[in-house]
């Protein structure tokens, strides 16, 4: 007979996978290795090694990141590089930044992304088209980076020094005007609602997904306890709001338009005749 | 391209080396929106296949199964698409290939008359009887003698699907222990009207008969994501699970690979080759890259058909000179012509698989488009019935025979056991060309007495409902383009509905007691003159009538179950032979 004292019985690595997953799917932001060794469900404290080992496929098959460098690495389900695309658009919209230091700032937020993947963004974004670098308006020196959807900052500076050159002189707020007015922000209790929804559709979708990546049906989403009771218009949102931030894409009904409207319930819509039936990670 | 769906590639990959490796094969089901590569996924894999059994790393056998079929009609299909392909190629034919491998294999298949006819077909005898057979065919009582085989006695669907399910297994086994990959594409096809699940039904219960009776089958289905959720809908989870042990999704592609993609097209494009040296630092020439950058602008991403699309039309706009195809003008005038492309191939395939099979396919398309809803699954009912409906007319039972000699007498005696008038009214839909012996024509006579009505739906009527059916089963697949637009299954089904030809016209009114406004003036007239002419010149026709040639020739394209048309010089009419009666 074994004394009472004795080894903790071994983990099984299927069922720890589980519940590290688990875990960095309720996760609000990267969960460093150390942090999840000491997980009380696994029963006993394990090495960063082995949650590494346990994660190599979901790591593998992009179900899971590594966030941050140094001492602030961690792991979470969301792609830094979403995230870094995220940042470097909305920095870019609302100040003049060079490259370095646009970089630098959207790798500084937190949770901090590495260098390297911010540089690759960036890389991605000017490739697009999304990012364009252009030369600084009077004023600012070298090249800049800006929001080619949203270049008002820019257009908001060249405007002033182009008037400025024919010395007429107007206020920013003119020139804003002339760039076009703003849509009244959502209430913002509203958008609040629609964040915590986005939140837990992605964490339900990586729970039910038959496997890292793959397509989790609506209908299947609304099923989920956490998901029943929220009004339809706050879960498409949210859906919408998943794909808008690069974290999850949605699969298209090419003619919904022609199905019952008792079918396009069960769908998500973004109210201008696109329907879409399922949700995945990207 | 091997970057592009490189996932689902190689989960692929890997399931049929744990195969090859001893494991029991799997179910895989690939999903992804129109355009995202699946069918060419299929055609990637049977490529690699091929280059796998020249570099000797082992024989597999590929089958590609387009999923348009229905619930009753399923196991027969997957006997035809099997055989098909194991025939594909008479020299080198993938059958030739395992009886090269093995001469013996045929003399251990159990079921009795598959040993027949494989044996034939190793030693080269009736080959195209044999082939038939194979291939679920009906065969004349002279063929079946030549192959050795007993005359068909069985004479309902559901028989004939168990005949189909035995035959399937029995050439499965006889395949072992050979690597098979079963490709069922389009799988929403399986839906013979918008929302019928009875077919998903009727795959998922296919595809637990295949995964439990073979270990050397890995099952691949392929489904268009706007159709997944009906896998939520199978109420058999056992069916499911097997059905879905493992999924893949295709997705659309960043712009690095696209790059790649775009580039790979150009380098294989052999007439650009001189031209794009001169252009070396442009990897894209002649293509513009920053007109592409645009597909890219919503979510970073792109679908490989939308890609090559964008660059096509880039490359056609750039070639003014080479005339590109000239595309219709009208939505209309493209689905007439890709209808008469599918009616050409639709008259073949009808003739072939039988009228019991094309209507199971095809006619719950016509009847739900009329207004009409199918009665739910009814034991006693279907020992006689293969359809009930419920229209303005009340509820009607539809049996399909197209049984011959005592397979026709047996039908016909069971339905007169089992059908009772006064719970619901019958119609027997058959081909007039098969005369009942003469029992069989006593019970067909007497089951009218006690009102039955006959329906004879035309060999046209037939073809022209395959011909919708594969047009809107392509167009739920994304896959039916005017252009550079994709054509939706309603769009496809309202102009089908609105250019029904007479023969449908005629069944539907048979089925459904609506009445079809005859308003061709120049029919009875044409008829006439026709009937007593046997054949006349359209000209002459014209001006014996006081109308255009033009005028004649159209009447004649509209009723083709009454007139013959010669288009040569002169144009001839003639009177179509077994035309209905005025």
């Amino acid at each position: 007979m074994r004394s009472g004292k004795g080894r903790a019985p071994a983990i099984d690595p299927i069922e720890a996978r589980k519940l590290l997953l688990n875990a960095i799917a309720e996760a609000t932001a990267p969960l460093s290795a150390k942090h999840l060794g000491t997980l009380p469900e696994l029963g006993r404290k394990v090495s960063g090694t082995a949650i590494s080992k346990w994660l190599a496929d979901d790591l593998q098959s992009g179900g899971v990141h590594w966030w941050g460098s140094g001492k602030t690495r961690g792991l979470w389900n969301r792609d830094p590089k979403d995230a870094a695309h995220d940042r470097l658009l909305e920095i870019a919209a609302v100040e003049l930044l060079g490259r370095t230091m646009l970089e630098k700032r959207a790798a500084g937020m937190l949770p901090a992304i590495g260098g390297a993947i911010v540089k690759s963004a960036r890389a991605t974004l000017l490739a697009e088209g999304q990012l364009r670098e252009v030369a600084a308006p009077a004023g600012v020196k070298g090249k800049i980076v800006i929001n080619a959807a949203r270049p008002e900052p820019y257009l908001q500076a060249a405007i002033a020094h182009l008037l400025d050159s024919f010395g007429i002189s107007r206020s920013p707020e003119r020139i804003q005007a002339l760039l076009g007015v703003e849509q009244p922000p959502a209430a913002a209790h509203d958008e609040q609602e629609v964040r915590d929804t986005a939140e837990k559709i992605f964490a339900a979708m990586n729970r039910i997904a038959f496997s890292p990546g793959t397509t989790v049906t609506f209908y299947r989403l609304r099923q989920q306890p956490e998901l029943v009771q929220i009004p339809k218009q706050i879960f498409d949102r949210a859906a919408l709001l998943l794909e808008s931030e690069r974290r999850a894409l949605l699969s298209i009904h090419d003619h919904a338009t022609a199905l019952s409207a008792e079918e396009r319930e069960s769908f998500v819509t973004d109210g201008l005749g696109k329907y879409y039936v399922s949700i995945y990670a990207r | 391209m091997p970057s592009i769906n490189g996932r689902p590639f190689e989960l692929i990959l890997a399931e049929l080396g744990q195969m090859r490796a001893g494991a029991k094969g799997s179910s895989i089901v690939l999903v992804g929106e129109p355009g995202s590569g699946k069918t060419h996924l299929l055609g990637r894999l049977r490529a690699r296949l091929q280059q796998d059994e020249r570099e000797g790393k082992g024989a597999t056998v590929y089958i590609y199964v387009r999923s348009n079929a229905s619930a009753a009609t399923l196991w027969r299909h997957l006997q035809h698409a099997l055989a098909s392909d194991l025939l594909r190629g008479p020299e080198a034919s993938q059958l030739q290939a395992v009886f090269q491998r093995d001469q013996q294999r045929a003399d251990k298949v159990g079921h009795g008359a598959l040993r027949h006819v494989l044996e034939c077909l190793r030693d080269g005898r009736h080959f195209h009887a044999a082939a038939a057979w194979l291939r679920g065919e009906q065969l004349g009582e002279s063929d079946l003698a030549a192959l050795g085989l007993a005359v068909e006695k069985d004479d309902e669907d559901q028989g004939r699907e168990r005949d189909a399910m035995l035959v399937v297994m029995a050439i499965l086994r006889f395949l072992a222990p050979t690597p098979v990959v079963i490709c069922f594409d389009q799988v929403e096809a399986l839906e013979s009207y918008h929302g019928e699940l009875a077919g998903y039904h009727a795959m998922g219960r296919l595809i637990s008969e295949l995964n439990d009776g073979n270990d050397h089958l890995l099952l691949i289905s392929c489904i268009v994501s706007a159709f997944e959720h009906r896998f939520d809908q199978l109420s058999n989870g056992a069916d499911r699970d097997r059905w879905l042990q493992y999924k893949a999704v295709l997705r659309p592609i960043g712009w690095e690979p696209a790059l790649e993609l775009v580039q790979a097209r150009l380098d294989a494009a052999i007439p650009l080759q001189a031209a794009r040296l001169a252009h070396a630092s442009d990897p894209l020439w002649p293509l513009d890259e920053m007109a592409l950058k645009p597909l890219f602008a919503a979510t970073g991403l792109c679908l490989p058909r939308t890609l090559i699309q964008a660059c096509k039309q880039q490359f056609d706009a750039l070639m003014p000179g080479d005339a590109a195809p000239v595309q219709p003008v009208t939505l209309a005038i493209f689905l007439r012509d890709a209808y008469n492309r599918n009616l050409a191939e639709a008259r073949r395939t009808a003739t072939k698989q039988g009228l019991s099979k094309t209507l199971s396919d095809c006619l719950p398309w016509l009847l739900q488009n009329s207004r009409m809803m199918p009665l739910g699954r009814d034991e006693a009912r279907s020992r006689y019935a293969s359809q009930a409906w419920r229209g303005a007319n009340g509820d009607i039972a539809l049996a399909f025979c197209d049984g011959r000699g005592n397979a026709l007498t047996n039908q016909f005696k069971r339905i007169d056991r089992e059908w009772n008038p006064k719970i619901l009214k019958l119609a027997i839909l058959r081909d007039p060309a098969v005369q009942p012996g003469a029992r069989g024509a006593e019970l067909l006579v007497r089951l009218k007495e006690r009102g039955a009505r006959e329906v004879h739906p035309l060999p046209e009527a037939l073809a022209v409902l395959q011909a919708i059916r594969n047009l809107a089963a392509t167009a739920r697949s994304g896959e039916l383009f005017w252009g550079d637009q994709i054509v939706s299954e309603p769009e496809v089904t309202d102009w089908a509905l609105s250019h029904l030809p007479q023969p449908v016209e005629e069944l539907r009114t048979a089925l459904t007691g609506h009445k079809i406004p005859d308003d061709d003036p120049i029919l009875p007239r044409l008829l006439e003159l026709v009937v007593a002419d046997k054949i006349v010149a359209a000209e002459a026709a014209a001006g014996r009538l006081g109308i255009t040639t033009e005028e004649v020739r159209e009447c004649a394209r509209r009723h083709p179950m009454r007139f013959g048309l010669l288009d040569g010089a002169p144009v001839v009419v003639f009177e179509a032979a077994g035309a209905p009666a005025r």
